[in-house]
């Protein structure tokens, strides 16, 4: 369970905070969304969430990150890296640079941990499964396409076995067929315990993967509760947020003047 | 070369050299292409813009100046985003790793080894004691 309380969060150097007093809980094998327009503080709550920000980054926190019981305050990177996982929009900046194989710079997390050498290539061949990346293991990280970087990435966080998964942005630079396989990788993990937070623009990904959908404006929590709810709320484009086609085209047919239950039959 | 720069870096790990320090001479040696390909990238940009990259040596170094700012610039950007990224997989972790590559040391290299040793203690044996005869 990862849990944020009364969490404020003000970058170094700036004057005003970015997220403001949010309340936010993850339960154990729960995946919640996050959605809001640009700029509404969707990428900073994610670093809040994985204590980088402030254990990294710095800044200023106000309110508490708890993972597990533990309180996240004064944990080293590395300690919180052993509880929580964050990945990012740009997978060429998630490239370690070391490695020659796609199956070492997935392997460099557990190494990393410290494991013995069965235990990194179990954690490692599980990865690549999860994520169906068998094809191109020996391949050179530096010459895949975005969509494969993008796998990759996941999977070298999958490799950590993470008690709690943050993605910002996950299936940014993915095909469909790669956001399905993402989808289904996360589903797995949620399953099998794991608490995830993701932000996405694709509302029709996250109505589909989500328990809990949680919007975001000006640093802001502004809607919170179960995803079909919040994705087909009137206030969603307001926020800056597409919400799913299925909703959208319900709302143009019936703009349209076709009778509301034909649309929903039309729909099932 | 016939030894991989990234072999040589994690065999010295393996030797007892700092993953913090082993990290950094294997970033630096593969940070090399990658900065290559950068400027390539901007470079095309550029001359999409109309930049003249071709023509006389000096004509050419004039029109490789501006990408040197953007080059530089845009690695120095993604650092943080690195640095975050590395965290998250544990980097920075006080103790041992267990590194998957065992870089092959025959016996053949390890005698050789053993010969080059002692032939560098018998040269400076014999060349301080004055038994090797020293050049004109």
């Amino acid at each position: 369970m990862l849990e944020l309380r009364q969490a404020t969060y003000r970058y170094a150097g700036y004057a005003r905070p970015v997220v403001h007093e949010v309340d936010l809980r993850v339960d154990d094998g729960e995946i919640v969304g996050l959605v809001g327009a640009n700029d509404s503080g969707k990428s900073t709550l994610c670093l809040v969430a994985s204590g980088l920000a402030p254990a990294s980054i710095g800044g200023e926190l106000k309110g508490t990150l708890t993972l597990d019981r533990t309180p996240a305050a004064g944990l080293r990177t590395y300690q919180l890296a052993e509880r929580v996982v964050i990945g990012f929009q740009n997978p060429n900046t998630q490239r370690s640079g070391i490695a020659a194989t796609v199956f070492e710079e997935i392997a460099l997390g557990p190494i990393n941990l410290g494991l013995s050498v069965t235990e990194t290539v179990a954690r490692t061949r599980e990865a690549i499964a999860r994520l169906r990346l068998e094809p191109i293991v020996q391949q050179d990280p530096q010459r895949l396409s975005g969509g494969q970087s993008q796998l990759v990435a996941i999977a070298s966080l999958l490799a950590m076995r993470p008690r709690h998964v943050i993605l910002d942005e996950p299936t940014a630079q993915l095909d469909p067929a790669g956001t399905q396989l993402v989808g289904e990788a996360l589903h797995a993990l949620a399953a099998a315990g794991t608490s995830l937070l993701v932000a996405e623009h694709k509302t029709d990904l996250l109505e589909g993967l989500c328990d809990r959908v949680v919007a975001l404006d000006a640093g802001r929590i502004v809607l919170d509760g179960p995803a079909g709810r919040v994705l087909g709320d009137p206030g969603l484009v307001a926020l800056g947020v597409e919400p799913p086609s299925h909703v959208r085209l319900g709302r143009s047919a019936a703009a349209a003047g076709v009778d509301r239950a034909r649309i929903d039959v039309a729909l099932q | 070369m016939t030894t991989e720069p990234r072999s040589f870096v994690f065999d010295l790990e393996r030797r007892g050299l700092s993953p913090r320090f082993a990290f950094v001479a294997a970033a630096t040696l593969e940070a090399v292409p990658a900065m290559v390909e950068r400027a390539g990238v901007i470079a095309s940009a550029q001359r999409a813009r109309g930049l003249d990259t071709e023509g006389s040596v000096s004509a050419r170094i004039r029109g490789v100046l501006p990408l040197v700012g953007p080059v530089i610039v845009s690695s120095l950007t993604e650092v943080e985003e690195r640095s975050l990224a590395l965290e998250v997989r544990a980097f920075g972790r006080p103790g041992r790793r267990q590194l998957l590559w065992r870089i092959p040391d025959s016996r053949g290299q390890l005698v050789v080894r053993v010969v080059m040793l002692l032939g560098l203690a018998a040269a400076i044996v014999s060349r301080l004691t004055g038994t090797f005869p020293s050049l004109p």
